[in-house]
């Protein structure tokens, strides 16, 4: 039976995002726009920064059919941040109009699926939101507040 | 045979036509003429000229190994198509290649430092600032500019910028200023 996850994600757990290379890491680096909304391929706009998480011990495995994105690339890892640190973003890190949160987005296939949900202005952000300043320093925060990454 | 000094010598690229320049700066400028004769004897010079005024030598742009990094790095990126991040993610737009190489052949090294650039998957380039007391973001698009640099305290932002090389370097400039 798959593991369960309580539907509030704690303040002090860790989520993880799977970061692709040379693509958006370098020199050290994660790339602002590795968090970035995806369009699904079932054509819905994710209204979500997708994270894992959990077990970080199992993410290797977890992830080992997340397919490479571009001939070159490789699944270099995934980078740490603590959920303390993304909500703290949207408690004026940016504005007072931003707010950030990490919400639980269970699948069958993957019950430790969260999301980093933006707001700005009251609206939130999807893949479909075009890039503002604000979205990108959101971005930024982000990418700065990883704590560590991991190389799979 | 007088004694005479050459200051600096840099390479950078001549303005109208795009082919590769060697500026020299000397000592003295009463030796240029004798620096001119040598270098026309040259095998593949194609012309030597002098530049006096001060107007022309604010335009000398030193350029190095992050100019060489950034070239290879948004020239490698030209060769995503689509789907590279993703079945929504675009090819990187050669625009926007074309327009963030010809801005930074004419920044000068020193304001290249600290900035990485990374592909969006709009399709875009985007270059990302990291300094001691500032932290700014760049999104190019085909024509136009979407930052925010946060310094000192204070935070800049602009989402309709028009990408030009002028405003490119007038952001780097405020961002190391």
């Amino acid at each position: 039976m798959a593991e369960q996850y309580p539907q509030i994600v704690g303040e002090d757990e860790r989520v993880a995002r799977i970061i692709f290379s040379p693509s958006y890491i370098y020199n050290g680096h994660v790339s602002p726009t590795a968090f970035r909304w995806d369009i699904l391929p079932s054509g819905l706009a994710e209204d979500y920064i997708s994270v894992l998480r959990g077990d970080e011990s199992s993410l290797d495995a977890q992830t080992k059919h997340f397919r490479v994105r571009k001939e070159g690339d490789v699944r270099y890892g995934y980078a740490l941040l603590g959920v303390g640190s993304i909500r703290d973003i949207g408690k004026g890190a940016i504005d007072m109009q931003t707010k950030v949160d990490v919400l639980s987005f269970p699948s069958k296939t993957h019950p430790n699926h969260a999301g980093i949900v933006v707001e700005v202005s009251n609206k939130r952000v999807t893949a479909l939101t075009p890039v503002t300043p604000e979205i990108m320093m959101v971005q930024k925060e982000l990418a700065m507040r990883c704590s560590e990454i991991v190389k799979f | 045979m007088r004694n005479w000094k050459i200051i600096s010598i840099f390479a950078t690229k001549e303005q109208k036509t795009d082919m590769p320049q060697l500026l020299i700066t000397v000592s003295d400028s009463t030796h240029l003429p004798h620096l001119r004769t040598a270098i026309r004897q040259l095998k593949g010079v194609e012309q030597v000229a002098m530049l006096r005024s001060a107007k022309k030598r604010k335009s000398l742009i030193r350029q190095g190994k992050l100019h060489r990094e950034l070239q290879e790095r948004v020239d490698s990126f030209g060769q995503f198509t689509d789907g590279w991040d993703g079945s929504d993610s675009k090819a990187i737009e050669a625009v926007c290649i074309r327009k963030f190489k010809a801005a930074i052949e004419k920044t000068d090294e020193k304001l290249l430092q600290g900035w990485l650039l990374f592909p969006d998957a709009h399709g875009y380039l985007y270059l990302d600032y990291t300094g001691g007391n500032a932290v700014a973001g760049i999104t190019m698009t085909n024509d136009r500019m979407i930052y925010f640099f946060k310094k000192d305290g204070k935070t800049i932002k602009n989402d309709r910028a028009a990408f030009t090389t002028r405003n490119f370097l007038a952001i780097l400039e405020r961002v190391h200023g």
